[in-house]
């Protein structure tokens, strides 16, 4: 098996250095409230710019991993959530911590993590190569569809709204229109010069997801920090890992429900925290102990969101359609060394790929040894105010866009886009089907235009080549499913709305 | 209200990127854009039905923008991308670090805030400098000072 084959390559002394300043950067990052794992990630990029793809993609994976458990730290110390993926934590690790069983909470957070990231990592160790086989297959036609599935997808089910966030996904394709057409060579909406060269996809993604987070953490910097922590009571590791690995139907449905949710495009870490939370809570004996400082809360929640990571790296790895935003962010990473998703990756690229998915592995092993000893102290990073987080992002955004291609103009894009995405998420546009529009759009264009060159000397046509075939058609079907899912959860909010709204007025 | 503009916005946005990609002597090289454009339109029209109708259809996810305590840093980033290329990346930063440090501290006075806020920039940009012209060598835009 060629993951065993690569897997020796991980602890080769650059890469398993990478992989554990990955893993301690991640934890602390993954603290910093107001840092996701995805402008964590967007951030990091420029950096990864110069190393070789394999370092590139191990402290990648790394800080995806380490991210999204270190958020937890201070959900359960601070009543903050770190990333999104730890919202659901916070409803039984903060009462925990605040019985005086912070280190209770935090011992099953990185133990229940590794057990959920481990198995996520191993989805996506066996249903990776099998769908890479499958995508062997696809000609223009259906990867055209695929690059749209990507972006309906990520427009419908990781938007409130499936109308703005299509939108959005749409104003992401347009965007990655302006420059030179991919096929004919010819310049498109090219309206100063700083757009000469089109819109770098690196200076996009800093852009989209720091700036607004900047600007969101400036809107209460001047209020300062009412931080109150709690301390850390000692415990026998041992008794924690004897009990956190009893909790079998907890560690299970935070599992399950965390590879499914990872392998719908779109979805991440925040829905597969709250589904396994909810999920773990209604077939608990005692489900009136939850949001109380139950143990199983904090188990399924950190379980799911770990286990959401390896699986939301199937559909990104095989066919370029993220599982994640975070996911959408590392396709990023993959495409500016070169490295295309699809079956190329497993054949001619496979000591990269192989070795990566080798490093998530040991990297979940590192995160949870390092999670532990690693949490006394990124506790204090809640501590850095607003006003010196917000700095530091937008300064780091600036060097970090300037050095990928040393062009001031890349530094200009990423600020107008960073600026105006933050006013658009004041009107519920969200930033990942703007980036997935960008990344997957050059895709979705170059395979469109192979596809009518095809269909002019094929009988029907363009409608006809790509309306056709069986998987043409379960592409279609796909994107139609999940715009009509998102529609369909829509109205019942809707009609939720205004039944709350009507009793409201009766009252 | 705003939340209605900005799908009447949405329209007149595709409405615009619709006209720029028309009207092209090689057509064939803006069909995808065209295709785009006409997408957006239709979505902004259905945007614009579904928030006009007598009980909004589209969920509540608009929120107010804070222009007050906002426009500080909207200066402060247009002054910054002045100043990157004339005074030069660390220059700039650090001036541009210290604003935003000094604007927003959450301390009452400006000095107690400087005092802070002027060391730790130094220290910040010493970090990046030895990230980026050391180890990643990548030289940064020097301008007037650094």
């Amino acid at each position: 098996m060629e993951f065993i084959e690569y897997l020796p390559q991980v602890f080769t002394g650059w890469n398993l250095l990478v992989l554990l300043l990955g893993t301690v950067g991640g934890l602390v990052l993954g603290a910093t409230p107001g840092l996701s794992p995805t402008m964590a990630v967007a951030l990091l990029i420029p950096f990864t710019f110069h190393m070789e793809p394999i370092t590139s993609l191990i402290l990648l994976g790394a800080v995806y991993t380490a991210t999204v458990a270190g958020g937890a730290v201070s959900a359960i110390l601070v009543n903050i959530p770190g990333a999104p993926s730890n919202i659901a934590t916070i409803l039984d690790g903060h009462p925990m911590a605040q019985q005086g069983r912070a280190t209770e909470a935090l011992h099953y957070c990185f133990i229940s993590s590794l057990v959920g990231g481990l198995l996520g990592v191993l989805v996506l160790i066996f249903f990776t190569p099998v769908l890479a086989d499958f995508a062997l297959s696809f000609g223009p036609a259906e990867l055209f569809w695929i690059a749209v599935l990507g972006v309906t997808v990520i427009g419908s089910l990781g938007s409130k709204s499936v109308l703005k966030g299509l939108f959005a996904g749409a104003v992401g394709l347009w965007i990655s229109t302006i420059g030179y057409d991919p096929v004919l060579g010819e310049q498109r909406f090219v309206f100063t010069d700083h757009l000469a060269g089109g819109i770098n996809i690196i200076a996009a993604l800093i852009g989209l997801f720091a700036i607004p987070q900047v600007l969101t953490m400036l809107e209460s910097a001047t209020v300062g920090k009412d931080v109150s922590m709690y301390d850390m009571e000692r415990r026998s590791l041992w008794a924690s890992l004897r009990f956190n690995l009893g909790r079998v139907r907890a560690l299970t449905i935070g599992s399950i429900v965390g590879i499914f949710v990872g392998l719908i495009p779109g979805a991440g870490g925040q829905i597969a925290g709250l589904v396994a939370y909810d999920q773990s809570k209604k077939f608990s004996r005692h489900p009136d102990r939850y949001g109380k400082g139950e143990a199983d809360g904090v188990i399924s929640a950190e379980s799911a969101n770990n286990a959401m990571v390896g699986p939301s790296l199937v559909p990104l790895l095989t066919l370029g359609v993220p599982g994640s935003p975070t996911a959408a962010v590392l396709l990023g990473g993959l495409l500016i060394h070169g490295l295309f998703p699809g079956p190329n990756l497993f054949t001619v690229h496979a000591e990269v790929t192989w070795t990566f998915i080798g490093s998530l592995l040991v990297g979940q092993v590192l995160m949870a040894m390092f999670g532990l000893w690693i949490s006394r102290f990124s506790r204090f990073v809640t501590r850095i105010p607003n006003n010196f987080m917000a700095a530091s992002v937008t300064v780091l955004a600036v060097f970090g866009t300037f050095s990928v291609q040393n062009s001031f103009s890349d530094v200009l894009v990423m600020m107008t886009l960073g600026t105006a995405m933050y006013f658009f998420m004041k009107f519920g546009f969200s930033p990942a089907p703007v980036v997935l529009g960008i990344i997957l759009g050059p895709i979705a264009e170059t395979n469109y235009a192979q596809g009518r060159l095809i269909a002019q000397s094929a009988d029907g046509g363009a409608l006809a080549y790509f309306f056709t075939g069986t998987a043409n058609l379960v592409l279609i079907a796909l994107c139609l499913a999940s715009v009509g899912y998102s529609i369909v959860s829509e109205v019942r909010s809707i009609r939720r709305r205004r039944q709350e709204t009507a009793s409201w007025q009766r009252a | 209200m705003a939340a209605r503009l900005i799908t009447i916005a949405s329209v007149i946005v595709g409405i615009f990127l619709y006209w720029v990609s028309a009207g092209h002597a090689n057509a064939d090289a803006y069909l995808f854009p065209r295709i785009l454009a006409a997408t957006m339109i239709v979505l902004g029209v259905a945007m614009t039905v579904a928030e006009w109708t007598p009980a909004p259809l589209s969920p509540k996810d608009t929120s107010p923008i804070p222009w007050l305590t906002l426009w500080p840093a909207l200066v402060i980033f247009v002054l910054y991308m002045l100043a990157a290329p004339r005074l030069g990346f660390y220059l700039s930063s650090a001036l541009a670090f210290v604003a935003l440090g000094v604007v927003y501290s959450p301390a009452d006075s400006v000095v107690r805030a400087a005092t802070r806020c002027v060391p730790i920039s130094l220290a910040f940009l010493a970090v990046l400098y030895v990230v980026f012209v050391l180890l990643l060598q990548v030289q940064m835009p020097r301008g007037l000072a650094l």
